[in-house]
């Protein structure tokens, strides 16, 4: 299960560092791909940080194939922006088509190896997770100063194989 | 190692999200096919199929069936089964192509499919195109991306336009078209009144992506590699039509890639249109619907040099890395 979050954030985390460089964010005073995992984030109670993507994992359920482990998992991606000061806020909506746009990005291929990131190499599990299209809802923000939607998808995987 | 037995059988299920196909010319000279071997060319990219293979696009709603006869062999006085064999092989494969191109209508119709070339100035209207606009000569040193054109021939053409690459019809019988058949002519026309029938009827055909100052650019390489006895005419349509009697003829190669790892694929040496043009709508999101081209298509056999069987069909899987075998 780890390694299927960790597999599926890695490659987003990858794929958005060569689709947009410029998209970062800044944590604990490191500047790293601007897509984390929520879970993994130290806890905060203010607002989430505008124009990165954070990652959030739901439910899951194995599928009810005949001789089959696969097994599905909710994840939402949630972003907001409030658009660049320079404009005063009023390009947030082109800001947010962006951020759409780096997100359609990412997601493709929507398949990826399932890697073991426990112990910080990679390891290789033996198998491939995939994923649907995401399903992007309708643009709404916590206030009106901000543009942000939230993305569904499903991550398909198989429980490890190879793992030791 | 695992600590569910089931993870490695699990895997042997293909779970895909498309079916893509690909086409390969079939040298109807001497019927030679285009080989598609596994272990050499099995793993290739989706969307860079190994030449000349060419992608036709993920098709909708294939299914193969055969209609290979079964027949029992009964002996003896009670009629009792002794033995089944089989007889008058025969394999057919359809599906739907929602993306419409020259190759996927000359699929479609499975008969002649024509380049509808700009036509000249006070030409009479004609319903497969009239008289053309004259083909630009192509240069030496022309390659599949870029066509070499002398300056006063340039200006003919622009950024995005369609262009048919091939050489003036000179009076012979048989298959025309460089690259692949695209044609029959089962008796010579008048090459003057027909010099562009090659270029009407060719599949090598590609756009215009820019123009420099002594050559066009094209977006997609063209099928075959163009010389200096071929000639650039203007695209504006493609059309095939209900009654013509040339058959298509391809190797065809279908691909069913698993998202959960491995591969399916079904190889057909040879493959001849089985049914005219006609298409399936598909509806979006009413009331936006696509038309998706059907193709129907008939397997013919080739001999497996092998073992010398005669086959219609290869069906191949690559199992996923960490799959059961058996």
């Amino acid at each position: 299960m780890q390694a299927t979050k960790d597999s599926f954030y890695v490659a987003l985390r990858t794929r958005l560092a060569a689709a947009n460089p410029q998209r970062t964010v800044t944590i604990d005073g490191a500047s790293r791909p601007g897509i984390v995992v929520v879970e993994n984030e130290r806890p905060v109670s203010g607002p989430a940080a505008c124009d990165v993507f954070y990652l959030h994992w739901g439910s899951v359920k194995t599928l009810p194939m005949p001789g089959s482990t696969l097994c599905a998992m909710e994840c939402t991606i949630s972003y907001s922006t409030a658009g660049t000061s320079a404009n005063g806020g009023e390009d947030r909506g082109r800001m947010l088509a962006a951020m759409d746009s780096d997100l359609l990005a990412i997601v493709a291929p929507r398949q990826t190896a399932k890697c073991d990131y426990g112990n910080g190499t990679g390891f290789a599990l033996g198998s491939t997770l995939f994923w649907t299209q995401p399903v992007l809802s309708e643009a709404a923000g916590e206030s009106p100063v901000y543009a942000g939607r939230k993305a569904a998808l499903i991550v398909y995987f198989y429980p490890e194989v190879n793992q030791q | 190692m695992s600590s569910n037995p089931m993870a490695k059988r699990s895997q042997m299920q293909a779970v895909s999200r498309a079916v893509w196909a690909y086409v390969a010319p079939v040298n109807r000279s001497n019927e030679a096919i285009t080989p598609f071997d596994p272990a050499l060319q099995g793993q290739f990219d989706v969307n860079a199929p190994p030449a000349p293979f060419l992608l036709l696009g993920c098709v909708e709603n294939f299914k193969r069936s055969s209609a290979t006869r079964y027949e029992p062999l009964r002996t003896g006085a009670h009629g009792s089964l002794t033995a089944t064999y089989r007889t008058q092989p025969d394999a057919r494969a359809e599906f739907d192509v929602p993306q419409w191109g020259k190759l996927q209508m000359a699929l479609s119709s499975g008969a002649q499919q024509i380049n509808v070339l700009e036509t000249a100035a006070g030409s009479a209207a004609q319903a497969s195109g009239g008289s053309a606009v004259p083909a630009s000569r192509v240069q030496d040193g022309s390659t599949a991306i870029e066509l070499l054109l002398m300056p006063d021939q340039l200006v003919n053409f622009n950024s995005g336009d369609i262009v048919a690459v091939d050489c003036d019809y000179s009076g012979t019988t048989g298959y025309i078209g460089c690259g692949a058949s695209a044609a029959y002519l089962s008796a010579a026309l008048d090459p003057v009144a027909h010099v562009d029938l090659v270029r009407r009827v060719t599949l090598n055909v590609s756009r215009v992506e820019a123009r420099t100052g002594m050559s066009l650019l094209l977006t997609q390489p063209l099928p075959a590699a163009p010389n200096s006895s071929m000639g650039v005419q203007k695209v504006i349509a493609f059309v095939d039509r209900e009654g013509s009697s040339f058959f298509q003829e391809w190797s065809v190669l279908i691909v069913v890639p698993a998202d959960s790892g491995g591969r399916v694929c079904f190889y057909y040496p040879r493959m001849q249109a089985a049914a005219s043009a006609r298409e399936q709508s598909q509806e979006i999101a009413s009331p936006l619907f696509t038309p998706m081209l059907h193709v129907s298509l008939q397997a013919l056999p080739v001999t497996d040099p092998n073992d010398g069987e005669s086959v219609l069909c290869y069906r191949s899987y690559f199992p996923a890395a960490s799959a059961a075998v058996y």
